[in-house]
């Protein structure tokens, strides 16, 4: 095989397929490497997989001879990374080797069996629903910060995906918080939520950023493609059960606090700082028109900040993650935020007065 | 307070305590039939390894930690004892109850080690080489063991001291004459001083400790750095360490040595199961959460792999600890490989923290983890009362019998494990 390739055009699908290749595979090696194989219509198609998620990019170039190579892709994106912005010839030589020239410069690098690399899932046949990129990238922005990096809890491990043509749902929760954010979402209609894991979600919103507008959505059974200009990406769902989230949502409340939202962050982010590190508690003191925010801290001392607020009901004392509050707070788009409370071991709805459809729950802590 | 050179009266009286061939004399005080006659307790399987030889063993060139094979070589009419580990534990526990009566500064080293600092007992007992002998007889007639005794002024000469007249031996390096003591001893007997360190003062011409404090501290430092500085306040006879009781371990573990090599990703889990259980009561024992989990393999080549995992919140359940070990396993190449060996260990421990932050899902959806603790504490009392084979997971029940007759060897894990009490 041989084809002539951009430099820049290379360089920045191989840094793509670097962040998805399993370069610390032991048991498939392969999987460090990226699949170049040529196209008939003078393209080159750029495959990477981590058997979780896969990417495929179609690049346009100068095809001499036909043909498919498997190199390492942290070896050739370091080599690509070098070159100068010219045209890059590269050409397939005996036993997998490549042999990569820029004018007088020339590199070989040894590649694998282009033939046992996996065969990735095909998007031939799913039925894309066009949809603007950065309302996908929105929902999965304000709720990923709040799914589970536990291993063990497998089933929060991802972000749930509600979609029935009209409305996107994302919901994603670590046991300790939870957040719901739907925004407007022309589908693709789905009988039943589909759990997209955490890291295949970062992927998503890394490809949909490096696009503008539209992109195509499909989901099967198994995985969740996206297609975006030359790019497709599937990642393959977590097939388990997210648990029952509407059940922990409390539906009433008996306290209510209106706070600005841009002061009450900025003040848990000074109490955060003298709060102790490992489990960051602060107390949340409720009276009239006042919430009093203390931060502990047996090494290092007292914080006390007092805020303006509007509050409906009887005075409360509780413990909260200050980090749980601030990151919730901050994926509200909202002048005003209501923070409903009933008592002190029960959860704390944290949603917008008015603004995104976006709602958090934040446990508090045991003080 | 410093024990220095030529200190005298005033100066600190530390015991190392040292038993004589534990738990070969463990199995002999047990059996009485053995007494007399050459005993190596360890596994009896080719690969099993001596845990202890008694002195008649010794006699013919057996030692702990030799493989079974050429131990039996040396001896071929010893008698061979499965270890039981169990009963050690609970034999440890009575002697260093009577360790505690004199002092309440007792520091274990291992099961069957420690030092004790006399310090302010002097009134209550006399003179230390008088408590020294005393406690050599409390340990004989209560426990029915003999021990070694080292009495120094500092914690590494009770040690070297301790070793001098075994068995059943008490040496006492008097104040003052550190220094005389010291000077002809060879470098290897001090704390600290490897083959490695041995091999390069050697070279250099410096053979005993006397030699060593000739060349200086600043040579010292030359060649080995900070440890240099302590290398030749050794040779000095100085040594600030205090005993500090009940010394807080970095990490605990638990690690099996099969007769067979364990084949498979489900027989392995097993062996994971068996050993996340043991580590877990371990921990409820102590009253220690976790978060670091580590898992240890060897395959039939020797080939040693570990791998580890922090987990997002300390724990003490072990069906967590088991499933970060397996997951752990999923990164090892299995395929087509044996393995002589397993282990789990954990580190980073934490206290249970004075917050505690709820969970959310906890009426919602079938969580274990919080649940569980109450299930935890109650696996590892029992255990704790009726031994490890009283209760544990029925997923590591083959394990357990490939135990019983395959000879394997139960070993601690190479770090630093805290006692049993």
């Amino acid at each position: 095989m041989e084809f002539e390739i951009d430099q820049a055009r290379f360089l920045s699908a191989l840094a793509l397929a670097q962040t998805v290749a399993d370069k610390r595979s032991n048991n498939m090696p392969i999987l460090a490497n990226v699949l170049l194989r040529t196209t008939k219509d003078n393209r080159l198609v750029c495959s990477a997989t981590d058997m979780m998620i896969s990417i495929t990019e179609s690049i346009p170039v100068e095809v001499k001879t036909p043909g498919a190579l498997t190199l390492g892709v942290r070896s050739l994106h370091n080599v690509v990374r070098t070159l100068p912005s010219k045209p890059i010839r590269v050409r397939s030589a005996e036993n997998h080797w490549a042999e990569l020239s820029v004018a007088r410069s020339s590199f070989k690098l040894m590649g694998q069996v282009h033939t046992d690399f996996p065969e990735l899932p095909d998007p031939k046949g799913q039925k894309f629903i066009t949809i603007p990129g950065h309302a996908l990238s929105d929902l999965i922005q304000r709720t990923q910060f709040s799914v589970s990096t536990d291993e063990a809890r497998v089933n929060l491990n991802g972000v749930l995906f509600e979609c029935d043509g009209v409305t996107g749902t994302m919901v994603s929760t670590d046991g300790h918080r939870l957040t719901k954010y739907s925004l407007p979402l022309a589908g693709p209609k789905l009988e039943r939520g589909i759990i997209i894991p955490r890291k295949g979600m970062l992927e998503i919103k890394r490809v949909l950023d490096r696009v503008q507008g539209e992109v195509g959505l499909a989901v099967d059974s198994q995985h969740i493609f996206v297609q975006a200009a030359d790019l497709t990406l599937s990642v393959k769902l977590n097939n388990v059960v997210f648990p029952p989230y509407e059940k922990v949502i409390p539906g009433d409340h008996k306290r209510r606090v209106t706070a600005l939202r841009d002061e009450l962050v900025d003040a848990l982010k000074r109490a955060e700082v003298m709060a102790p590190e490992k489990t960051a508690t602060v107390r949340v003191q409720l009276d009239k028109g006042t919430l009093h925010l203390t931060a502990d801290n047996p090494d290092l001392g007292v914080a006390h900040q007092e805020l303006e607020i509007d509050f409906e009901g009887e005075p409360l004392v509780a413990g909260f993650n200050a980090r749980y509050l601030i990151e919730v707070l901050e994926a509200i788009d909202a002048k005003q935020v209501w923070l409903d409370f009933q008592g002190e071991l029960d959860p704390c709805v944290v949603r917008p007065v008015d603004g995104v459809d976006l709602l958090g729950v934040v446990m508090p802590m045991r003080i | 307070m410093a024990g220095g050179a030529g200190q005298a009266e005033g100066g600190r009286a530390i015991l190392h305590v040292d038993m004589d061939a534990f738990f070969a004399s463990v199995e002999v005080r047990e059996q009485p039939q053995l007494r007399g006659l050459p005993v190596l307790v360890g596994g009896a399987g080719r690969r099993g390894v001596v845990a202890a030889a008694s002195y008649e063993a010794r006699k013919f060139g057996c030692r702990s930690a030799q493989p079974m094979a050429v131990a039996l070589r040396h001896c071929p009419q010893a008698v061979v004892v499965p270890p039981r580990h169990a009963l050690y534990a609970e034999v440890s526990r009575s002697v260093f109850a009577v360790f505690e009566r004199f002092s309440p500064l007792v520091e274990g080293l291992s099961i069957d080690e420690a030092f004790i600092d006399l310090a302010g007992t002097e009134r209550l007992w006399g003179p230390p080489r008088g408590v020294a002998e005393a406690l050599r007889v409390a340990v004989h007639q209560e426990v029915g063991l003999t021990c070694s005794v080292g009495l120094a002024s500092v914690k590494f000469l009770a040690k070297i001291a301790s070793g001098m007249h075994k068995p059943d031996g008490l040496t006492e390096i008097p104040a003052g004459t550190e220094l005389e003591f010291l000077t002809p001893l060879p470098i290897g007997e001090l704390w600290g001083v490897g083959p490695r360190t041995q091999e390069k003062l050697q070279r250099r011409g410096i053979h005993t400790v006397g030699d060593m404090r000739r060349l200086g501290e600043a040579a010292l430092v030359e060649m080995f750095g900070a440890h240099g500085q302590h290398m030749h306040r050794l040779s000095l006879g100085i040594d600030e360490r205090p005993v500090v009781p009940d010394r807080a371990a970095k990490s605990l573990g638990h690690e099996d040595t099969y007769a067979v090599d364990v084949v498979g990703v489900p027989a392995l889990r097993r062996c994971l199961l068996s050993q996340a259980t043991r580590v877990a009561d371990r921990l409820v024992a102590q009253g220690l959460k976790a978060r670091c989990v580590c898992l240890k393999i060897r395959d039939g080549d020797f080939v040693t792999e570990t791998r580890q995992t922090t987990l997002p919140r300390a724990t003490d359940d072990y069906r967590e600890l088991h499933g970060a070990a397996c997951r752990l396993l999923e990164a090892v190449d299995t395929d087509g490989r044996g393995f002589r060996l397993t282990g789990v260990s954990v580190s980073q421990f934490e206290a249970p923290e004075r917050e505690v932050q709820l969970d959310l899902l906890a009426s919602a959806a079938p969580e274990p983890p919080p649940r569980s603790a109450a299930l935890q504490a109650v696996l590892s009392a029992v255990r704790e009362r009726h031994g490890h084979q009283a209760l544990f997971p029925a997923e590591a029940g083959s394990q357990r019998r490939l135990g019983d007759t395959g000879g394997i060897t139960h070993s601690r894990a190479a770090e630093p494990v805290k006692r049993r009490r």
